[in-house]
């Protein structure tokens, strides 16, 4: 009876210590990396479509939703902008869009955050009664997203407007421009 | 041993065992302040700074040592380059960069990393001894707090819209 309870005693000691790193490791999962690793590229690429979509809608309550309090939104002129102003842009009209599309996305993720980046294509909406068709931009966008407990938040949004197309050369065409800041 | 003394025994090891997970539960989620409280606006600005210098002196081990192996860098142009490109755009001197200069730079933390943004001023030496062409940028270059150090993942040039012409009398 007594060496049975002491196999008992011992195998439980065994198994405590056993679980111990598990417990201790299961809880760093269970603070950042398990809902990390569970968010695809896939997802992220939906979430920057979200913002997106909500911008154009205009919905300021989902954008704000949407952005961390510290964000900032950097236009394809320069123009920075704090989240409240980009919401409150949206909400007076200064700042509609009618189209607000990302293309060939790439999506870094890091620890805590990942970056979308690709072309971004923005039309904005032609003021009432105007027949000018709508203005359109190309830009190549850059989008933060930081992991909170209350969800992803957008921390940085940075958009470079591309230069035009150049029309085809007439002769031989040009050496390979450098890389420019 | 008597049934008893074992039991006790038994309880303090199963309460050892869960103060220890609930303690590292606590160490896990204060990791990512802790790491961001080294930090302070005044070290992140002078971090950057170290980027920017050592670009300028197209020092490619220390820009390296200071990007992350996936970052991304797109410039005032809109051109994309990875690490790779920029270091060996630096190296070969198809990126002359004289001046690099943020402004006025405004820091945003959030766990695990930090948003530096500001106007910037650059010039790149132009080829053949012309003058240098002189950008005003807003850029923000994110970093990332890493076990081997602080490195950036994404670096982004704007060029700021110049004011508009003087009217016309």
């Amino acid at each position: 009876m007594t060496i049975r309870k002491n196999r008992f005693i011992a195998t439980a000691i065994a198994g405590l210590i056993a679980a111990m790193p598990l417990l201790a490791g299961g809880t760093v999962s269970a603070g950042g990396q398990t809902s990390q690793s569970s968010t695809t590229q896939r997802d992220l690429v939906e979430l920057q479509k979200k913002f997106q979509d909500l911008t154009v809608a205009g919905d300021s309550a989902g954008v704000s939703a949407l952005m961390a309090d510290e964000a900032i939104f950097i236009h394809g002129n320069g123009a920075a902008q704090s989240k409240a102003e980009f919401l409150t842009a949206m909400a007076t009209g200064q700042l509609a869009f009618s189209m607000y599309q990302l293309k060939d996305p790439k999506v870094v993720i890091f620890d805590g955050g990942a970056i979308v980046s690709g072309l971004v294509d923005i039309a904005f909406k032609a003021a009432p009664g105007s027949q000018a068709p709508p203005r359109v931009l190309h830009m190549r966008g850059s989008s933060v997203w930081v992991q909170r407990p209350s969800g992803w938040r957008l921390i940085l949004d940075q958009d470079t407007t591309l230069p035009a197309p150049t029309p085809p050369p007439a002769a031989a065409p040009a050496a390979t421009p450098p890389a420019t800041q | 041993m008597t049934n008893r003394s074992q039991s006790i025994s038994l309880a303090t090891m199963v309460a050892v065992v869960l103060f220890a997970a609930g303690n590292s539960r606590g160490v896990s989620a204060q990791n990512g302040a802790a790491v961001r409280s080294k930090m302070t606006q005044a070290q992140m600005l002078d971090l950057q700074k170290q980027f920017e210098d050592a670009s300028i002196a197209a020092d490619a081990v220390k820009v390296s040592a200071l990007m992350s192996d996936d970052a991304i860098f797109v410039h005032g142009s809109g051109a994309v380059q990875t690490k790779a490109e920029y270091i060996n755009s630096l190296t070969t001197g198809q990126l002359k960069v004289s001046t690099y200069q943020l402004n006025e730079g405004q820091v945003v933390f959030f766990d695990g990393g930090a948003v530096v943004s500001g106007p910037t001023d650059i010039a790149l030496v132009s080829p053949g001894g012309a003058p240098p062409r002189l950008l005003h940028l807003r850029v923000s270059t994110v970093w990332l707090a890493k076990p081997t150090g602080w490195q950036v993942i994404l670096n982004q040039g704007t060029p700021i819209a110049g004011p508009p012409p003087a009217p016309a009398h």
